[in-house]
């Protein structure tokens, strides 16, 4: 199994710390997809999920995205020519290709910090608690058992009291 | 080799910690301090903007005077005499809020030394009107501990305490979660990202806060019966427009809660901030079991403004002081670590007119101009000094990062004192002012109730409608995948 960023709705509170953390780790250049949501003012992060069969490794015409063997897919700085088949390849919507600078931004997981035996940026600097780096199952039975029908529930009616 | 080095962040009240990888001179990254006790390593957008301001390339690194680049000797020794040939009246000084203690020690030294009481600190208007409603009497209240938030029963939080310090979040989520029952209760008469982490949203209009606190006062002094207040509650409830039972509701949840912390955001949109911070201090004397934190928006409000009113008594009011600069009574002013012409635009023509002005600033100003000398600043991360944050705790850092070619507000009032000053002993002194504390103004509980009556809605506030993801379709059916899909 391996270490997943997860999100937790119920406790985020849009102050974007994640995304500023992110570029302030990546040279200026945040990896962070972030889902613009009708108002501009409330975002919320959305991570790269290192799929197993990855869709955006499949699309790449310049085999820039490659998957590893720590099960994360990473992207080759000097291979990608900002293309952005991978984005439109994307189910999750996750990747969004910067046009300007003809590259595509796309979550590493913070590799040189995982090394150190560190989570990654955006987890660490979380103010809310929201983001967790947890084996894949975890919480994914963690969130079933305890969160996710009241979440849904507090969606459907719209709001979270 | 690279070396971990621990330092604050000062951009708001709440001064959490920060660390920095360096090697040598130079700062490659910034990095989360795990075992700071008040954020855990979490840091907001300007927490994570430290590292810029270390790195920036903007950053001043020599004394201008007028347009000319000069020495620091030079500099120095032209404020030293020219200083001294202005009559005392008409000097003033302006102490920023991002400074440390020694700084604010030194200038009350400075300001003695010239004999002016023309000294004030530069913070937000409404940061500064809460600071002085924080005065008055209050007996019994108590200032919150960061480190010890998230355990009680029950927020209540005036304003968006999750815009100016998000840092706050992982507290206000563990009191909503915590325990059923807990209660979040947020007053703000906009939909903001704090209202959404709210049981009890109470809308009022449009900077009437005064009044809502008010009115929770009456209710929770009732039930405790130790104090009569007069306040008719039909009325009030007609006036920020919230249902009286609604009111005295959230009041009597408030009361009854086991232990509970009041958050006041002091705001310009809100008409009365003093009577806010008061009432907010009131009501955690007269509630069982409560404290009360007020977030300033500069890190060092709190300890710049104790220092000053500890050490220059009588000195004037920040706003005392604008209204000079802008009626013309000064000649010479000091501004220190602050851009006074960026923050107040329309005093930049008068401040442009003065004989003489000294500026202290990380970065290039508007303002340069003949008259000006620009002094190269030390930020909070390059310089050791000691600092007084919002829960009334003292930080002593050291610096992150080797000064270059800049010096810290101290080490500038220092030279111009005349080198004989002791820094550490600076910091001592400023110790034992905060420490002693400022003697409380007198306040009657019933004048400041008769004061808040006159409080009507503001029509002029912008209203903000934020939209929440939570009920978004797309974050959904995002959300909805993840649970129930294996990836990865």
């Amino acid at each position: 199994m391996a270490k997943r960023v997860y999100l937790n709705l119920d406790l985020c509170c849009g102050c974007r710390s994640c995304a500023a953390a992110c570029a302030y780790g990546h040279h200026v250049q945040s990896l962070l997809g972030h889902a613009r949501v009708e108002s501009n003012e409330s975002e919320l992060p959305l991570h790269c999920l290192h799929c197993e069969e990855p869709n955006c490794v499949n699309a790449c015409p310049n085999d820039a995205m490659q998957k590893q063997e720590d099960k994360t897919v990473q992207r080759s700085h000097f291979q990608c020519v900002g293309c952005g088949s991978c984005a439109l390849a994307c189910p999750f919507g996750v990747i969004q290709p910067d046009l300007g600078k003809h590259v595509v931004p796309k979550c590493d997981l913070c590799i040189d910090r995982l090394a150190e035996g560190e989570t990654p940026r955006c987890v660490q600097s979380c103010t809310s608690g929201a983001l967790t780096f947890v084996e894949d199952g975890e919480q994914a039975a963690d969130d079933n058992k305890h969160l996710a029908s009241a979440r849904i529930l507090s969606n459907f009616i719209g709001r979270r009291r | 080799m690279v070396e971990k080095k621990r330092s604050i962040c000062l951009f708001c009240s709440l001064g959490c910690g920060t660390m920095f990888r360096t090697a040598g001179e130079h700062v490659l990254a910034i990095d989360y301090d795990r075992d700071n006790p008040v954020n855990q390593g979490s840091l907001c957008p300007r927490g994570n903007y430290n590292f810029e301001l270390l790195n920036h390339p903007c950053r001043l690194a020599e004394p201008q005077i007028g347009k000319r680049k000069a020495s620091w000797r030079e500099t120095i020794d032209l404020l030293r005499r020219r200083f001294m040939e202005f009559d005392p009246d008409s000097v003033g000084i302006v102490v920023s809020s991002l400074s440390s203690n020694e700084d604010a020690c030194l200038a009350a030294k400075l300001a003695g030394q010239l004999g002016t009481k023309n000294i004030a600190a530069a913070a937000d208007p409404a940061d500064l009107e809460a600071y002085a409603g924080s005065k008055w009497e209050a007996e019994g209240a108590k200032l919150a501990r960061i480190e010890k938030m998230g355990k009680e029963e029950a927020l209540l939080i005036i304003g968006d305490v999750l815009t100016r310090s998000p840092v706050l979040a992982k507290r206000v989520n563990q009191v909503k979660y915590g325990k059923r029952g807990n209660r979040v209760t947020v007053i703000d008469p906009n939909q903001t990202h704090t209202s959404w982490f709210a049981t009890t949203h109470l809308k009022n209009q449009p900077g009437t806060e005064a009044l809502v606190l008010a009115a929770i006062l009456k209710v929770v002094s009732e039930e405790s019966g130790k104090a009569r207040i007069d306040l008719n509650l039909e009325k009030v409830s007609k006036t920020v427009g919230i249902p009286q039972e609604v009111l005295v509701k959230a009041a009597r949840d408030f009361n009854a809660a086991a232990s509970g912390t009041i958050i006041f955001v002091p705001r310009e949109t809100i008409a009365r901030n003093d009577l806010c911070a008061y009432f907010a201090r009131m009501l955690a004397s007269l509630s069982p079991n409560k404290k009360y934190i007020t977030c300033y928006g500069f890190g060092n409000t709190l300890g710049v403004n104790t220092i000053l009113d500890g050490m220059v008594s009588g000195h004037l009011s920040s706003a005392d002081l604008l209204k000079k600069v802008e009626g013309g009574q000064l000649k010479a002013l000091l501004i220190l670590g602050e851009d006074l012409a960026a923050s107040h635009p329309e005093l930049e023509k008068r401040i442009r007119g003065l004989e003489l002005v000294a500026m202290s600033n990380y970065f290039l100003t508007p303002l340069t101009d003949d008259a000006l000398t620009l002094l190269p600043l030390a930020s909070h991360l390059e310089n050791s000094a000691s600092y007084t944050l919002a829960d009334g705790r003292r930080e002593r850092i050291d610096a992150a990062a080797p000064k270059v070619g800049t010096m810290s507000n101290a080490e500038i009032i220092a030279a111009l004192l005349g080198d004989k000053v002791d820094l550490g002993q600076a910091d001592q002194e400023a110790k034992a002012v905060v420490e002693k504390g400022v003697p409380s103004d007198k306040a009657e509980l019933k004048q400041k109730l008769s004061e808040a009556q006159k409080i009507t809605a503001r029509k002029d506030a912008p209203e903000l409608n934020i939209t929440h993801f939570g009920n978004n379709r797309l974050v959904r059916n995002f959300f909805w995948y993840r649970v129930n899909n294996k990836h990865g």
